[in-house]
């Protein structure tokens, strides 16, 4: 929100091109042997307000596959999600979505 | 949770009703609360049913886990905190480095901060200092944001634990629970305990 009315002088062509940079990224938590699997399914509930059903079906797919797609958004969306999984002491990290 | 059928047993963490609840308050959490707007004035209560003595040992274990998060990295800390401040961008190492400068301070405080409210709450003397008394300690009752951050430190402590201990994939993991060692027993215990929070916290 601007506070000032002068007009301000705006780099647009690195906006666009951040904007253009800026793909989906995705939250992929990966699979740790000491996370209790409860208390993974739990902290995805809490977090994200999913329901039973798919934090334990989240939960599962990374215990049986190694990892699995929690969230996605845009870069700052992503960042504080995981920011929020590394609070809680899950592995998650992000990447582009492909 | 088969604590129905098992008389006698009384479980380390509790969700407690909302009528038989309301008169002690011991919230001393609520500014760390950020996480879950839950309103600790009218969210559920939990009650923690330890002993003076796993008390005084679990504000101990939390005492060293706040050394390790606030102390110089070295040789021997820094796998366990690369346990506890994972790498959030795999493959870019310019966007990694400027999550860890940007973030991996104020992961450190919001730790931290959990670290010293669960502690106050384990402590008599912070009872005290919030008026309840010494008697009451033990049947004072936590918020939810308490009781996450009492889980979140816990769960803290015993990634440190199993990481020094070595435990790095669910084979190692399931060796640890036929382990007898004094830091497999604790590794277990914490397990354990957590596993009870999360089923107060999930309201079962």
């Amino acid at each position: 929100m601007p506070t000032t009315l002068e007009p301000v002088q705006v780099d647009e062509p690195a906006v666009d091109e951040e904007l253009a940079n800026d793909r989906p990224w995705v939250v992929i938590v990966w699979n740790d042997p000491i996370n209790l699997m409860s208390y993974v399914t739990f902290v995805l509930k809490s977090l994200f307000g999913y329901s039973d059903e798919k934090a334990t079906a989240l939960m599962l797919d990374v215990h049986h596959k190694g990892k699995a797609v929690v969230a996605s958004g845009n870069r700052e969306e992503a960042e504080m999600h995981v920011y929020r999984l590394h609070e809680h002491s899950l592995w998650a990290s992000m990447e582009h979505d492909e | 949770m088969s604590s129905g059928s098992d008389r006698g047993f009384v479980a380390p963490v509790e969700r407690i009703d909302h009528d038989c609840d309301g008169d002690i308050d011991t919230d001393i959490n609520s500014d760390t609360d950020h996480d879950h707007e839950t309103g600790s004035e009218n969210g559920p209560r939990f009650r923690l049913n330890f002993d003076p003595d796993e008390r005084a040992f679990l504000v101990r274990l939390l005492a060293e886990l706040k050394e390790l998060l606030t102390s110089e990295e070295t040789e021997a800390t820094a796998p366990l905190l690369h346990r506890l401040f994972p790498p959030a961008f795999h493959d870019d190492p310019d966007k990694e480095a400027e999550y860890q400068r940007l973030m991996r301070e104020e992961l450190v405080a919001s730790r931290v901060a959990a670290i010293d409210s669960v502690s106050t709450l384990l402590s008599p003397a912070g009872a005290e200092d919030d008026g309840v008394g010494t008697a009451a300690t033990q049947h004072a009752t936590l918020s939810e944001g308490d009781t996450m951050a009492f889980m979140q430190s816990l769960n803290a402590i015993r990634l440190v634990l199993g990481t020094m201990l070595d435990i790095t994939d669910d084979e190692s993991s399931d060796a640890a629970e036929t382990g007898d060692s004094y830091e497999f027993g604790l590794y277990d215990h914490l397990g354990w305990i957590l596993e009870f929070t999360v089923r107060a916290l999930s309201g079962s």
